[in-house]
């Protein structure tokens, strides 16, 4: 498998590059698994670019940890990616301590969601939902979760900013 | 019935007789003399589904009836005058003319049909005309009829003052013909009409719904700390649903409100013990991510599992709980809380993202995360026989049915090109490989 995996990997698939870092990691040789790991990021590997900032983040590489966590926020709204990138603020991580800019870039792409959880059954929510090119999720397990952890991202923000008297 | 003589009646100017046939030609055509309840065959169903073709002996029996309901109309009888209207307005054994049968349904209100009365009173752009039918239509409706509908309006002309004086007393009196619920409803309805909060606070001396409103106000305000009392409330009559949401409240950390992920999982804890199955789910998810409680991954895993048979309402249809199913498969997939099993975790997975289906044959919503799982199990040969043509299926899907912002809908695009392209497992197109290239950077 290992064979077929380096040959699909050097063929250009992301996917194939993630699983060789895996098998590299598990039997110990880091410089082939960070060397694939970061081509699989490069790639645009989802799973690779999360491993990859953590690791980068890990040993201190702060500022490029940071870049992919704002891209994977950026892209894929992924909330464990925007929570990385406020702990990386509050902790003064690639950034200065509690940075606006970077809090403020995280909060605007949690607002630009719909984010409602509370008037569920209320008011013209269908509007709303098309308004904000989304579905209504009352109804949806998955959205809602979603848009809680969103929330709770965001209230964290917004007290990080009136602390630091920026919002 | 002997139709001709009743023909012979009518055509002599017997309105009774002009009824009685305008209704046998009615029920004729539309066939729908069952009560709701009765027992029906699957004869009785393929003949209604016959019936639907708009064969011509139908046409004629509505024909007939609006022949008949409408010498009664102009006899002067008023259940016929709103029987044109209605006819007229849905197109039935006449075409259709919306102008025309306002004209016959205001007739019929003139003339005493209350139904048609609450008719004219929905449609009409005069607010005094509607307070007067609705009022009518209120006092002459016979409860079976539905006058629910004229009675709150009425409640809510005299609430608000459109077409009628203000007046309070006169709408807590018609307020008072309500059941609880619809009073209730009916005060919130007021309160947002007018703005005025006294309607809301007094439902919510009684309603639950009252309450969770009043709560959504202070919402609306960014007022959490207000807008938990009232949640509060509503939780302390027995509502699992503002339980759920104060578990909400304070597991984000509202604005006026300190987070605690500990006082969260109390109150998810207590709804779910009311059996509330979103409150099981998030109380999981926090017992997944250790959050409020020492993380307890085989717990979380009973849990997913146990929960993968909840329900949740997709788009007004029941599907097997999203959340669950995928977290319970992305946990056998990595052995986390339970053995790692590839094999049950592409069933798993396969199920979570609606390609397979279960039971009764029901499925879970699609999860694109998981339909590129089973994408690449069929690929990389894991837990299912290697099959580059499935795995190819798959990857499609996992696009087609995400959008830009899902994780792995790129991938899984790139993934269909680099495959066309090399032609790895599958016959190689360049064609098809720049067309899934085009895909991938439109999106």
């Amino acid at each position: 498998m290992k064979e077929q995996l380096l040959t699909w990997a050097k063929a250009g698939d992301g996917a194939c590059m993630y699983r060789l870092s895996k098998i590299y990691q598990a039997e110990g040789d880091d410089k082939n698994y960070v060397e694939w790991l970061k081509k699989s990021a490069e790639a645009k590997t989802f799973d690779a670019m999360k491993e990859f900032a953590e690791h980068l983040r890990k040993y201190g590489d702060y500022e490029k940890a940071l870049a992919i966590y704002k891209n994977l926020a950026e892209t894929f709204y992924d909330e464990e990616a925007m929570e990385c990138a406020v702990d990386m603020c509050t902790q003064g991580q690639g950034v200065a301590k509690n940075d606006k800019d970077t809090l403020n870039f995280i909060l605007k792409l949690i607002n630009s969601r719909y984010n409602e959880i509370y008037q569920i059954n209320r008011g013209n929510i269908f509007a709303r939902m098309w308004e904000l090119q989304t579905r209504r999720h009352d109804e949806l397990t998955w959205e809602t979760v979603q848009a809680i952890e969103r929330r709770r991202i965001a209230a964290r923000i917004r007290k990080l900013l009136a602390q630091t008297g920026e919002e | 019935m002997n139709e001709e003589k009743l023909i012979q009646e009518a055509q002599q100017g017997n309105v009774a007789a002009m009824m009685e046939l305008a209704k046998y030609y009615a029920e004729k055509s539309s066939g729908s003399d069952d009560e709701v309840g009765d027992v029906m065959s699957i004869e009785d169903f393929n003949k209604m589904m016959a019936g639907m073709d708009g064969n011509d002996d139908d046409e004629k029996d509505k024909a007939l009836a609006y022949k008949y309901y409408r010498m009664a109309a102009e006899a002067g009888n008023a259940r016929a005058m709103a029987e044109v209207g209605h006819r007229l307005y849905d197109g039935i054994g006449v075409e259709k003319n919306v102008e025309e049968s306002d004209v016959w349904y205001k007739r019929a209100a003139e003339a005493g049909d209350p139904a048609a009365m609450r008719v004219v009173a929905f449609r009409s752009d005069d607010d005094a005309e509607k307070f007067k039918y609705f009022k009518l239509s209120a006092e002459l409706l016979k409860p079976s009829l539905n006058k629910t509908d004229s009675i709150k309006q009425t409640a809510i002309n005299y609430a608000t003052g459109k077409g009628t004086d203000k007046n309070v007393a006169k709408a807590e009196e018609w307020l008072a013909k309500l059941d609880e619920h619809d009073a209730s409803s009916t005060r919130a309805q007021i309160s947002n009409l007018t703005g005025e909060t006294f309607w809301l606070e007094k439902a919510a001396e009684t309603s639950v719904d009252a309450m969770i409103q009043m709560a959504e106000r202070f919402v609306l305000k960014d007022d959490f700390a207000t807008a938990l009392t009232w949640y509060k409330k509503a939780a302390a009559n027995g509502s699992t649903d503002a339980m759920s949401i104060i578990g909400d409240i304070f597991y984000i950390g509202e604005n006026g409100v300190d987070q605690s992920y500990e006082t969260a999982f109390e109150w998810y804890n207590r709804a779910a013990r009311r059996n509330h199955n979103m409150a099981k789910i998030k109380a999981t998810l926090m017992i997944y991510r250790g959050r409020g409680v020492k993380q307890d991954l085989q717990r979380a895993f009973r849990n997913f599992d146990k929960l993968s048979w909840t329900r949740e309402k997709f788009f007004g249809v029941l599907r097997f709980n999203s959340v669950a199913r995928y977290y319970a498969a992305k946990m056998v997939e990595n052995g986390e809380g339970c053995d790692k099993n590839p094999v049950e975790a592409v069933e798993r997975y396969k199920v979570a993202g609606g390609i397979e289906r279960i039971r009764n044959n029901e499925s879970a919503r699609r999860i694109p995360k998981a339909i590129y799982k089973v994408a690449d199990a069929y690929f990389f040969g894991e837990g299912v026989k290697q099959n580059f043509a499935k795995a190819l299926t798959f990857y499609e899907k996992t696009f087609t049915d995400g959008d830009g912002r899902t994780p792995y809908h790129l991938e899984a695009a790139k993934k269909v090109m680099w495959m066309y392209e090399l032609g790895e497992g599958i016959p190689q197109s360049p064609d098809k490989a720049e067309e899934w290239r085009k895909k991938f950077q439109e999106d």
